[in-house]
């Protein structure tokens, strides 16, 4: 008996209890496990965040350094690059091959005024996002209005 | 209502019959319904059969898990949203399992366990068995993950090289 002959819904109750550490690993381990990684639910996570800005986070980074921190769960990006489309969408690319949804308690936003990585970035990044407690930190009109824009869209996914 | 005098017989795929009581065989949705469907009368029927597509030696430790289980509460919780935890295994549960150590295959004693608990709708050994799982896999390296499932890798090195490329971003 293999694995894969398990029932469906079983499997996906059994990668519900999985961290996105190893999910990363299980994308590793065959073909068929890096499908039911992207297929499946990831759970229940307390914390998730973007700080645009790690220095006022306390991170130390150097200054000329554009970079921005993701954590999702227990996956954590540090010093990410998405200033150009390409990176956003190699970044994107490894959201969508890690979990098809997830359940997070709390998620954090940091936004810039250049607004880069744009509005379409978070959105797509978050889809089939279920947060319970969405926080923005904001420092401008520009960012406000942003920030209002994406709770905009999140309840319209909901609501869909 | 149940009848914990009631007994009921079961037999096994292969051939063998056991007689247990009504009182283990409350928590499996699958027999519940078959008694249910046969209407028969608690009181005047002693004795029903039940045909169960689990081998004789499966069934053997599904009943030995049901035994110690037999006064769970039911229904069985349904799970929330938030439960996550698969460190929450009962000590008796996790003896049960490691007993499975010493058997030359103890992997599909385990996917034996669970196709048998998905089968018979037992809930609680579901959830145990899948906690058991997910705590092997928990934290293993990737040839780790390979061995625990018995799974051959089918990625060409090229495709491995793009998926750690890719897992790159969340490992800086």
């Amino acid at each position: 008996m293999v694995i894969f002959s398990l029932p469906d819904v079983f499997l996906r109750s059994v990668m519900r209890t999985m961290r996105i550490k190893d999910r990363l690993r299980l994308r590793l381990v065959s073909r068929a496990f890096e499908e039911l990684v992207a297929d499946s639910h990831a759970g229940y996570f307390e914390q998730g965040h973007v700080y645009q800005d790690p220095v006022k986070r306390g991170f130390n980074i150097r200054p000329y350094q554009k970079t921005i921190e993701i954590r999702i769960g227990d996956g954590k990006c540090n010093y990410v690059r998405l200033a150009r489309a390409e990176e956003q969408e190699c970044f994107l690319h490894l959201r969508h091959s890690l979990f098809s949804g997830i359940t997070l308690e709390k998620f954090e936003i940091d936004l810039d005024d250049n607004l880069t990585p744009d509005l379409e970035f978070y959105q797509r990044l978050t889809e089939k996002f279920k947060i319970r407690e969405l926080h923005f930190d904001v420092d401008s009109k520009t960012q406000l209005e942003k920030s209002l824009q994406l709770v905009a869209d999140f309840h319209n996914e909901l609501s869909q | 209502r149940i009848y914990p005098l009631m007994r009921v017989t079961l037999t096994t795929s292969d051939g063998a019959s056991v007689t247990v009581s009504r009182q283990l065989t409350k928590h499996s949705g699958f027999i519940e319904k078959a008694i249910t469907d046969m209407a028969v009368d608690d009181n005047a029927v002693p004795l029903s059969a039940v045909a169960v597509d689990v081998d004789d030696a499966t069934l053997k430790l599904v009943i030995e898990w049901l035994t110690e289980h037999r006064d769970d509460a039911l229904p069985y919780p349904e799970k929330t949203d938030e439960e996550r935890r698969a460190d929450d295994i009962p000590a008796w549960d996790q003896a049960f399992v490691q007993k499975w150590d010493t058997k030359e295959d103890q992997q599909q004693t385990l996917y034996a366990v669970i196709t048998a608990a998905d089968k018979l709708d037992i809930k609680g050994l579901l959830d145990m068995t899948c906690k058991t799982l997910a705590n092997k896999i928990n934290g293993k390296t990737v040839e780790e993950m390979r061995e625990i499932l018995q799974l051959e890798c089918d990625f060409t090195e090229e495709e491995l090289a793009e998926i750690r490329k890719e897992n790159a971003w969340c490992e800086n």
